[in-house]
């Protein structure tokens, strides 16, 4: 399949879903640096994606795509803004803006990163590593984990910042020294 | 740090090599902090708990402004926010299964088929908005999975895919507003301790694993040092439960001796103090070590030391007679007097600054309208931050408004400064005499509001108030208020001091900020004991006692793995001694008795006590602000500690001449290398060596002999050369400078 053929076809080239797909977790953590909350930010990257979708035939190959998507979802996060201008916890202008391009001039491995974090995880203790699981299962909240589990929510919310905290440090360790 | 090291051993004409190798072994590793990120570390901490609060939808409007004012202010804290808000997201994004790793286990041709099953119409609860959002996202990434696939595999069939993919492109697009309603998010709730009885026990043994028998026996009831301490143990004890820690093994002897030490007598054990606990046997020795350094006059001179500190800081002013202070201090904790009544006379003290120790406090603070009284009042014997309400409304506490510090403020206005000048009858001389007066009058403050209106606040505290005028100096009715109660802030103040000032963390995370913006990590434990010294009479003596005696005052610094950490900002468990830096005080007074000073010779105000006022002059500086506050560069890091000292103090235990300790090991003709190194290590770190440290020195001691007698010096006096030199690297330890 030409790339010629799939512009007049409506239809993706495999080039393109290839970058789209590979994008979509830098593009997710992109978003989410914008809005601090995963709920939102998976809100933001759907409907990123829905125009990345829909205009695919006007990206350019070989340009940035990560550049590329970048600024449309740059352009959603604002329109998602301007929906919810009422609500007080969002943050800044200022801070978003310094925030997308320096998130924009990270180079980060998405690969070693995702490797790196792996190791971290199987390095914690039994019980740690369990809570994380439990924490990060699909569609549950700390606050909802710690019913769960019966314990204080505060003391839940403590232990989670405590591995969390870490499994940074174990990650920067791992990205610093890793080859 | 190797440069600071470097600087030292520059300084010290020693053979550099190999005394820094033997420094090195004697400075293990286990008390050095290794965290060197650029940002600084409380700042990291701020910023990680920010952002733990951002993630788990707990964090104000206070919180997000916060967080940006971090980030904005420095690029290393935005690197350190997109790198925890990266982990949070990866975590997240790869926990559903679906992230590249996982790609081919959960691709399903199923979603596909039918993506927008997934997708409620309705999406309204934030919980089931995250499912079904994460749902959504399951659906692209499989569907531009399957893109790829499809490509490859059905790539005859091209209008098959394209009208497939247009189908659930149409339906996605149907959708409603994405993101839900707005979320209403709860406050992190206080960490609450289920409130379980006290257990008492008959007699009390310390370090007993054996947990006491529980009963209904309430704290009210009995009072007993023994009871106090049980129910403080059973307190700490539920708190290690619940957040799954495990305290730290019992301390030795040795680490518990040179502690006890430090924190009731201001000072490291003497040799032979060490050397006589170690030997004892008693099962109740540490206890009976608690109850004879409080009866020493080193107990009240520390004490008195730190609240003088404490109430008119470290450098001098002419204005008032710190020593009187001290003196009056001194005789306080030294005859047990209450609590409450040295906070009474602090508050009610009439005289001149040499006519009356206590006098001497409102007199350092009376200045700019008494603002400074007020605010130093308010954090030092409340452990309040009454002085940010001075301007405006507390930042989170709406109650603590600004009419609250001029409330408290109008307490002092009836009193004032009265300066005169006397001429000393016998020699002629001019004395400027300050004396503190009151007047009768009710006489309201005046401010300023936000809005520039000018207010009066009349005195009161804690919604009472004082309006009828009597004769009575309002001064008094205030000591009153803040002694009266069952458990007043005064007392929770006084304890969350001491605690703090025996483990180098309060209840509160700043020891001196107690409020409702705070949360008190052992909330009943404060209640409990603030209630048992209430009803002790604020009794200074035994408070301390039962904190000493308490089972996480026996504990080792060492072990529990990490997971008790407040020095990252988590609340103290105490499950575990942390280590506390030396203070100024305490390090000069320790490198006397590492010099073989005795401690009576320090307790006299002669020239040693000269000296050591002197030494101190060097690290503090008074800044005339509205809290008349000062400066320190007595950080008590330890490379500073030691670039301070290694001048005259420690030249001094290490010279013959002048260092006894020294002399004594050293000239001691019966005893062999192996006791003196033996001895000298218990003289300065208050332990024996390991018996690794042992090899070390041994080495590096035969080392430095051969060295010097292949340079003609006698054996003899090359052996005490070496001696010298691992005496020195021993008082320059890290060990040395901290309390462990």
């Amino acid at each position: 399949m030409s790339k010629k053929q799939s512009k007049q076809s409506g239809v993706p080239s495999e080039e393109f879903v290839q970058l789209f797909t590979r994008a979509q977790r830098p593009l997710y953590l992109f978003i989410l640096a914008q809005v601090g909350r995963v709920d939102a930010a998976e809100e933001i990257l759907q409907e990123t994606n829905l125009i990345i979708w829909a205009k695919s035939n006007q990206y350019q190959p070989n340009t940035n795509f990560a550049a590329w998507i970048r600024q449309i979802a740059t352009y959603e996060i604002l329109k998602s803004r301007q929906k919810y201008k009422r609500d007080k916890l969002k943050f800044s202008d200022e801070f978003i803006n310094s925030i997308a391009e320096e998130a924009a001039n990270r180079s980060v491995d998405q690969d070693r990163q995702q490797a790196a974090l792996q190791i971290c995880l199987e390095k914690l203790q039994q019980e740690d590593r369990e809570l994380i699981q439990q924490r990060y299962r699909p569609g549950i909240s700390g606050n909802e984990l710690a019913s769960e589990l019966g314990r204080p929510r505060n003391s839940v919310y403590q232990s989670l910042g405590r591995i969390r905290r870490a499994l940074l440090e174990c990650v920067t360790r791992q990205l610093a020294t890793g080859t | 740090m190797i440069s600071a090291w470097y600087l030292l051993f520059c300084e010290h004409n020693f053979s550099a090599n190999t005394t820094y190798f033997l420094l090195f072994t004697i400075t293990t590793e286990r008390f050095s902090s290794e965290n060197e990120t650029p940002v600084k570390h409380q700042t990291r901490r701020e910023l990680l708990d920010l952002v733990e609060a951002l993630i788990e939808g707990a964090a104000s409007p206070g919180d997000y402004a916060r967080l940006e004012e971090l980030v904005l202010s420095d690029s290393d804290c935005q690197t350190l926010y997109l790198q925890a808000i990266e982990l949070h997201g990866s975590l997240y994004w790869d926990a559903a299964g679906i992230g590249s790793t996982h790609f081919e286990d959960n691709f399903n041709l199923k979603t596909l088929a039918h993506p927008v099953t997934y997708v409620d119409q309705n999406r309204h609860a934030s919980s089931s908005s995250t499912r079904n959002s994460r749902n959504v996202r399951r659906t692209w990434v499989a569907l531009s999975a399957a893109a790829v696939l499809l490509l490859g595999v059905f790539f005859f069939n091209q209008n098959r895919y394209s009208s497939l993919i247009e189908d659930n492109l149409a339906q996605t697009f149907s959708l409603d507003s994405p993101l839900s309603e707005e979320t209403i998010l709860e406050p992190i709730p206080e960490l609450k301790l289920p409130n379980t009885p006290l257990k008492p026990v008959e007699a009390l043994v310390i370090n007993s694993p054996a947990a006491p028998p529980v009963t209904d026996a309430n704290i009210l009831t009995t009072t007993t040092d023994a009871a106090v301490v049980a129910f403080i143990n059973q307190q700490l004890e539920q708190a290690w439960t619940e957040n799954e820690v495990q305290p730290a093994p019992t301390s030795t002897d040795e680490e518990w001796v040179r502690r006890v030490h430090l924190d009731l007598a201001g000072r490291i054990p003497t040799q032979l103090e060490t050397a006589s606990f170690l030997k004892d046997h008693h099962p109740d020795k540490r206890s009976q070590l608690v109850d004879a350094l409080i009866d020493t006059q080193d107990f009240a001179r520390h004490f008195a030391g730190t609240w003088t500190n404490l109430l008119v800081g470290r450098s001098r002013n002419s204005n008032i007679n710190r020593d009187r202070l001290l003196g009056y201090l001194e005789n306080q904790f030294g005859n047990n007097r209450s609590w409450r009544e040295t906070v009474s006379s602090l508050i009610t003290a009439t005289g001149s600054a040499e006519e009356s120790g206590p006098a001497n406090f409102l007199l350092a603070h009376l200045n700019n309208e008494a603002v400074p009284a007020t605010a130093i009042t308010a954090r030092t014997l409340l452990c309040q931050q009454l002085q940010c309400a001075q301007c405006h409304t507390h930042p989170s506490i709406r109650e603590w408004g600004q009419e609250r510090f001029w409330e408290f403020n109008a307490f002092f206005q009836q009193t004032s400064v009265k300066e005169e000048t006397i001429v000393d009858q016998e020699t002629g001389e001019k004395i400027r005499l300050r004396t503190l007066v009151d007047s009768n009058k009710l006489a309201p403050t005046y401010y300023d509001t936000l809005k520039g209106v000018t207010q009066i606040a009349y005195p009161e505290l804690s919604g009472q108030k004082i309006e009828e005028q009597t004769d009575r100096p309002l001064r008094e009715s205030l000591a009153d208020l803040l002694t009266s109660g069952d458990r007043p802030q005064l007392a929770k103040a006084f304890i969350n001091r001491n605690w703090a000032q025996f483990f180098g963390y309060g209840f509160t995370p700043q020891v001196d900020d107690m409020g409702p913006h705070s949360p008190v990590s052992h909330p009943q434990l404060l209640e409990g004991l603030a209630e048992a010294f209430v009803k002790s009479g604020y009794d200074t003596h035994r408070l301390i006692k039962w904190i000493c005696l308490s089972e996480a005052y026996q504990l080792s610094s060492k072990g529990s793995e990490n997971i008790d950490t407040p020095e990252d900002g988590d609340p103290a468990l105490f499950s575990r001694m942390y280590v506390k830096p030396l203070s100024a005080e305490q390090l000069f007074d320790s490198l006397l008795i590492a010099s073989g000073v005795s401690p009576a010779e320090m307790h006299r105000r002669g020239q040693t006590y000269a000296q050591r006022e002197e030494w101190l002059q060097q690290f503090f500086k008074a800044v005339d602000n509205e809290e008349n506050s000062e400066q320190s560069t007595f950080d008590g890091t330890v490379p500073q500690a030691l670039m301070m000292m290694n001048g005259e103090l420690v030249q001094r235990a290490i010279d013959p001449n002048s260092g006894v300790v020294f002399r004594n090991v050293v000239s001691d003709p019966h005893t062999s290398e192996l006791s003196k190194i033996r001895a000298l290590s218990l003289a300065a770190l208050s332990r024996y060596p390991t018996p690794e440290e042992t090899t070390a020195i041994r080495n590096v001691l035969r080392g430095l002999v051969k060295s010097q007698t292949e340079q003609n010096v006698p054996p003899q006096l090359a052996v005490n050369e070496g001696l010298r030199d691992i005496y020195w690297a021993y008082l320059n330890s890290s060990e040395f400078a901290i309390n462990h």
